[in-house]
């Protein structure tokens, strides 16, 4: 080793610093945790969550229900725009269709997932209601930036429908979200109309 | 060699040793952003979250530190059947994907049954093993419906279901006409037989315009299935 015995110290001890500061503290966020073997920091790594086993998570429903709603095969598009930044383009087409699903009182819920050739997603699940929104689960991937969003994980999300009718759905999403460049604003107004499958 | 020497030689190479486990060969992880020291944070996005067999499940996520992102790192996606809605059997690996510069890794899939999910970061480089919280894919049983009329007053219907199963109870509903819907009315049932497939012929009121589905019931490893409904099916004698 060429370095002398002060830039061994400060190497070992930059070392332990860069552990400590992998292996310190507990999950950011509960969308995260450590399994059992992690053991990343020789030096210490308290606080870690005990593993889920197979029951603890609960199993949500689906959010559709078939036996009592009538479901239509949607398509659309959506233009998600982010603030500060660009815009991008993204469809569900008849071949990967969404979900719109009504039930005997009127009541409409959507699932659709559009995306584009270059990977880039935009999903929105949850109920449809002429008005604003705030339970529906919003994601976006934006593979070009390397920017997600996802309103089940923390980020928060409001939805604005100005159309929701069997025939077809019309609104928009607003999102905000945390990058690694600082807080960013979504905004991605989209339009759902029945399709043929 | 002096005790001082000694240790300081023995905790650079705990630390190397520590820091450092990539395979020969293998590129470690990079990025992220080391303070304030809070772990990585691996999350996981399958969209949508119910989907109908044959159709496709976009999955997709981040793996970040501090919201910088971590990039070239290896991420386990991997599944878990839920059996009768129950986690059943142990993790495996479908695939193993890398993450961009920006720490994001994304694919997508058709899945056949109904299943959890999640992304596994296995310690390597400076960042210890992270995984993503827990995600549940519903996958409904994809129906068929092609019907066509016949004389006297008849409707004949044939399909297939997805993933193929034999002896699953069909029922073939109506519905009010697009924009009034109230519910649905049970015509009649067919069951399907080898290969999932099914061919019913029923007679109903003439002269009559139907609005058909068909509906089966979850089983152990799908979700509930619907068909597409047909509109304007009109009856004559």
């Amino acid at each position: 080793m060429g370095l002398p015995r002060r830039g061994l110290i400060f190497a070992a001890g930059a070392a332990s610093l860069a552990l400590a500061g992998a292996g310190i503290g507990v999950a950011a966020t509960h969308d995260s945790s450590t399994t059992p073997h992690a053991a990343a920091s020789p030096s210490s790594s308290p606080s870690q969550a005990p593993p889920a086993s197979p029951t603890d998570t609960p199993v949500p429903s689906p959010l559709i229900n078939d036996q009592t709603d009538a479901v239509d095969n949607v398509g659309g598009t959506a233009l998600v725009q982010f603030t500060p930044g660009s815009h991008l383009n993204v469809a569900a087409t008849a071949e990967s269709p969404g979900q719109l699903a009504i039930d005997p009182n009127g009541r409409i819920t959507l699932q659709v997932t559009m995306t584009n050739a270059a990977g880039d997603v935009f999903s929105i699940a949850g109920p449809a209601a002429v008005g604003t929104e705030t339970t529906d689960q919003v994601s976006v991937l934006d593979a070009g930036k390397g920017l997600t969003l996802d309103s089940t994980q923390g980020d928060s999300c409001t939805v604005t429908f100005n159309r929701a009718a069997e025939s077809g759905v019309q609104g928009t999403a607003h999102c905000a979200t945390q990058t690694q460049g600082g807080a960013v604003t979504v905004t991605v107004p989209f339009r759902l109309f029945l399709v043929a499958t | 060699m002096s005790l001082r020497k000694l240790l300081t030689v023995a905790s650079v190479v705990a630390a190397a040793a520590a820091v450092i486990p990539a395979l020969p060969g293998e590129a470690a992880p990079s990025g992220g952003c080391p303070y304030p020291p809070n772990r990585p944070v691996l999350t996981l996005t399958a969209s949508p979250s119910t989907v109908v067999a044959s159709k496709t499940l976009k999955a997709f996520g981040k793996f970040t530190q501090n919201n910088c992102g971590i990039g070239n790192a290896s991420i386990a996606y991997q599944r878990r059947a839920l059996v009768n809605g129950k986690p059943s059997g142990a993790w495996s690996t479908m695939r193993t994907l890398t993450t961009s510069s920006s720490g994001t890794y994304s694919t997508g899939r058709r899945p056949l049954t109904n299943e959890q999910e999640r992304a596994v970061f296995t310690h390597s480089g400076s960042f210890p093993t992270t995984t993503s919280s827990i995600v549940t894919v519903h996958v409904s049983e994809h129906v068929s419906n092609n019907p066509s009329t016949l004389s006297s007053c008849r409707i004949h219907i044939a399909g297939s279901n997805y993933p193929a199963k034999a002896n699953r109870k069909l029922l073939i509903q109506n519905r009010g006409p697009s924009g009034h819907f109230n519910g649905w009315k049970t015509l009649w049932t067919t069951t399907t037989g080898s290969g999932g497939k099914y061919s019913t012929t029923h007679t109903v009121a003439c002269n009559t315009t139907y609005n058909l589905s068909l509906y089966t019931s979850a089983d152990s490893t799908n979700t509930a299935g619907r068909s597409r409904t047909v509109f304007g099916i009109k009856t004559a004698k």
